[in-house]
């Protein structure tokens, strides 16, 4: 048994050094492409508190998510903070008075912290906004920390894409019991133990496995490009232009009007229930990269699907941003600037444009006069 | 709880740690306990159904060991087979005949009011029913006395490593391994752990990247040329196989760790020169329960010719059927069962074409276009096997004897170069692993390979262990999870 065991530990050994360098050696970013992937919470959703890594602060030069590790990538160099709940913010004792639950456009990726939507919105209005997200409502109400101090505005930010899927309300988050609110609040008080976070962030860690996952994509990368390519990544073909889209033409579809319905359905649910709260709520669709550039695409056709369900949005008496006109006409004028061109998210200055739109309606200004596109 | 998850290696480190630690008396007990841990990690309900068809099963034993008459005897193992035939045809064919039989009546204008049946088929359900009927027959057969320990009876049913696809180990040789007390034996349990490790490897690496291009073709047939469906069926002849022989080889090993010996369910089949060997090395806990508790009762081979080829059909077909609910399986167990008879019916024409061909004095090459040609009969039945559906399987045979000519034919369709080199990382993987399974199969030919590397240096051993690992860790599909028999 003794034998069996020691040489247990010893073959094991390499894997346990290795794992060991990984977490508590090397910088935490150190085996990814882009901060994202090294600061997501993997396993220990449960135990952490928000989707991101609480108190991180690292600034990385970044590649695009669509082409990373060709020679189309584009790297810039961002900033990215999180607070202690886990959300790409500054830590700040003031309470947020607009909090923005969105999905990867609104954390800001490929984006430094201070061109994110929340900081853009922020510096417009004087008063603090709060970027929750990637999240869900679901997962605002859930948390009570924040829903504790109520925000005066909750704005829902959702890429074109999933305005279909949005998630639906779940009604023990809506309406929760005297005895399921002093649960959540009890949860969220044992996620906001800076101890148990210290000791849950290398662990997840562990089993994100980062340097496996490199060393996998290393792999991979080295035998198709070695076998396919003779050592040498190809050119890019002629005429293609340096603008890439994740999708392409699947993303100009036709949607199904009984999804529009679903859509309507849900984000009306939205309004109510914050509406019954006394919170002002804002519906903001993004625009596919592949909508305001439809142009730049094989089959060159302008989707109608969000244009349909900003007006009907409105019909329905719920405030909707109409970033489709506004980025339509900052297109036509400044050419194809709204979108990072290796990456699937908006750039600064698509953000700057939300942001103006989402500051004039919210102070009571009249909405759609975008300013020339800042030098 | 997989195999090959994180959560199936704590619970069998953690499992493996306390059955060596505890006197060897209460073995069984953490064993049986951990058992239904494991089963209970799939759906919490499907052991309360192990649990009372164990019950049912030993008291029925009981009962049939202590009748002493023929007529008593005979009642009590109808009961036995009926109640576990019974149950597992509720649960998995009831929906399928039911379907079946819509089908019928709505082809002949019939309305017919034909309940619709959809029922949560229980985990494993195929393999221990089998297990538990293998028991029973043998009791009746006198071939063992009923166990009288309801605990250790419950063992050989939910033993963990063969609860969910086998191997259909039989109670004469896993009952008495029970009641033996188990030491630990380094030799023992690092071979068990040797055996894991070239599951894993089969599993994860082979069979998980070759799920990739498989799954991928026979999801729409209809989009790939004739070469691409001839790949993607090759490829589905080797994942298959690993799937289901890594899954054995780590049940094998996590037995062997805690001291029992367990059937050997492969023993390399693709180097079989004949179908009736193929069959002899493929599955063979099965292809031997099936031998013994249903082709021996029928006659087996001491009956008229005429009633020997019903007999085997009649094998084969339960055979497939037992796979599945679905006629792509009976399709498949049909093909078999006509090249079996084949085979036997041909044999003299064959050893008359090779002595005339002069193989004889050129056995290497003799055998090697009989490996080739029954590989490529098996390979041919897996169409069906894999298929969604009986008409895809039939599209795809077309396309494979029709499909390889003109620009015409493969108009609108993948092409084998575009899909390879879209798959190109997988297709190296799939060649440089399979190569390396080839390579030990062929070793195994000469002997136990394991034996082999005991007589090497240490730095050679374990630079062999350390690549399979590093090879399971950089090259396997994470995503591919499932084992193939799971649905079964």
């Amino acid at each position: 048994m003794k034998k069996f065991v020691t040489k247990s530990i010893l073959f094991a050994a390499p894997f346990v050094v290795l794992a060991l360098v990984e977490i508590f050696a090397l910088p935490l970013d150190f085996f990814t492409f882009r901060v994202w992937e090294s600061v997501k919470v993997d396993t220990l959703k449960n135990i952490l508190p928000g989707y991101f890594y609480p108190r991180i602060s690292i600034t990385k030069t970044e590649q695009g998510d669509i082409t990373h590790h060709t020679v189309y990538a584009l790297e810039k160099t961002v900033e990215w903070h999180t607070d202690q709940f886990g959300y790409r913010n500054r830590d700040d004792t003031r309470a947020p008075e607009i909090v923005i639950i969105g999905d990867s456009n609104t954390v800001g990726t490929g984006l430094t912290q201070s061109d994110t939507l929340s900081v853009a919105l922020e510096s417009r209005l004087g008063v603090r906004v709060y970027s929750f997200a990637p999240a869900s409502l679901n997962v605002f109400l859930r948390d009570r920390q924040l829903t504790h101090d109520k925000p005066r505005v909750v704005i829902v930010a959702t890429i074109e894409r999933d305005v279909p899927s949005l998630r639906t309300l779940k009604p023990e988050l809506t309406y929760p019991s005297v005895l399921e609110r002093k649960f959540m609040e009890l949860r969220s008080a044992i996620k906001g133990f800076r101890s148990l976070q210290g000791v849950a962030v290398p662990v997840d860690r562990l089993f994100k496995a980062n340097m496996l996952h490199y060393y996998r994509a290393s792999v991979r990368r080295a035998i198709t490009m070695v076998f396919l390519h003779g050592e040498k990544i190809p050119p890019p073909k002629q005429n293609i232009p340096s603008m890439h889209f994740l999708f392409g033409d699947l993303a100009v579809q036709d949607v199904p009007p009984d999804q529009l319905e679903r859509a309507l359905t849900v984000v009306k649910s939205y309004n109510d229930l914050l509406k019954s709260m006394d919170i002002r709520f804002i519906f903001l669709p993004i625009p596919n990269k592949e909508n305001i550039y439809h142009d730049l695409l094989p089959s060159k056709k302008k989707p109608v699907f969000l244009g349909q369900t900003i007006d009907a949005m409105r019909k329905k008496g719920i405030e909707t941003i109409d970033l489709q006109s506004a980025f339509d006409e900052a297109y036509r004028r400044n050419g194809p600037v709204l979108y990072l061109p290796d990456d699937t998210h908006w750039s600064a200055e698509g953000v700057r444009i939300a942001a103006e739109l989402l500051a004039d309606a919210i102070s009571g200004k009249k909405e759609g006069k975008i300013s020339p596109k800042s030098r | 709880m997989l195999f090959n998850s994180v959560e199936f290696l704590l619970f069998f480190i953690g499992i493996g740690f306390v059955y060596f630690a505890i006197p060897a008396r209460f073995r069984w007990m953490l064993l049986l306990f951990g058992s239904y841990v494991f089963y209970m990690s799939w759906e919490p309900s499907y052991a309360a159904l192990l649990g009372l068809i164990t019950v049912v099963n030993y008291y029925l034993a009981i009962r049939l060991g202590r009748s002493i008459t023929v007529r008593g005897k005979k009642t009590i193992l109808a009961l036995t087979v009926t109640i576990n035939a019974g149950l597992l045809f509720s649960l998995k064919y009831l929906g399928f005949f039911a379907e079946s039989l819509r089908t019928v009546f709505h082809h002949h204008g019939v309305a017919a009011a034909i309940p619709v049946f959809s029922i949560a088929l229980p985990v494993g359900i195929s393999f221990y029913t089998f297990k538990i009927m293998s028991y029973t027959i043998d009791v009746y057969r006198g071939k063992l006395e009923p166990e009288r320990n309801i605990g250790l009876f419950a063992l050989y049913v939910a033993f963990f490593p063969q609860l969910i696809a086998g191997p259909i180990d039989r109670s004469t040789r896993l009952l008495p391994q029970f009641r033996e007390e188990q030491m630990f034996d380094y030799r023992r349990v690092s071979d068990g752990l040797k055996l894991i490790l070239w599951g894993f490897f089969q599993k994860m690496v082979i069979a998980g990247t070759l799920t990739i291009m498989v799954d991928l073709v026979y999801s729409k047939p209809g989009q790939y040329d004739a070469p691409t469906l001839a790949l993607a069926t090759l490829f589905f002849a080797f994942q298959i196989y690993c799937d289901f022989s890594g899954y054995s080889d780590i049940a094998i090993g996590i037995a062997q760790v805690f001291g029992y010996g367990s059937i050997n369910n492969f023993e390399r089949p693709y180097f079989s020169r004949s179908i009736p060997e193929f069959w002899r090395r493929w599955h063979i806990s099965l292809s031997t329960w099936f031998r013994d508790y249903l082709y021996i009762p029928l006659g087996g081979s001491r009956i008229s010719i005429p009633r020997w080829h019903v007999n085997i059909m009649i094998v084969f077909l339960v055979s497939g059927l037992w796979h599945g609910a679905n006629w792509t399986f009976v399709v498949w167990g049909a093909i078999h069962g006509c090249y079996y008879i084949l085979s036997v019916l041909t044999k003299s024409a064959r050893e008359k074409t090779v002595a005339t061909l002069g193989l004889v004095r050129l056995p290497r090459l003799h055998q090697g276009i009989q490996m080739a040609i029954t590989f490529c009969l098996v390979t041919f039945t897996w169409i069906f096997f894999r298929a969604n559906t009986i008409s895809d399987a039939f599209y795809i045979v077309s396309k494979l004897f029709t499909g390889w000519g003109s620009a015409s034919e493969t108009a609108g369709t993948n092409t084998l170069a575009s899909f390879v080199s879209s798959h190109f990382f997988e297709f190296c993987v799939a060649i440089v692993s399979i190569t390396v399974m080839g390579m030990v199969h062929t070793l195994q030919v000469r002997g136990n390979v394991r034996n082999m590397l005991r007589s090497k240096p240490i730095w050679l051993r374990w630079a062999a262990y350390y690549a399979i690992v590093a090879a399971i860790l950089l090259l396997s599909n994470f995503g591919s999870k499932q084992f193939i028999y799971f649905q079964f």
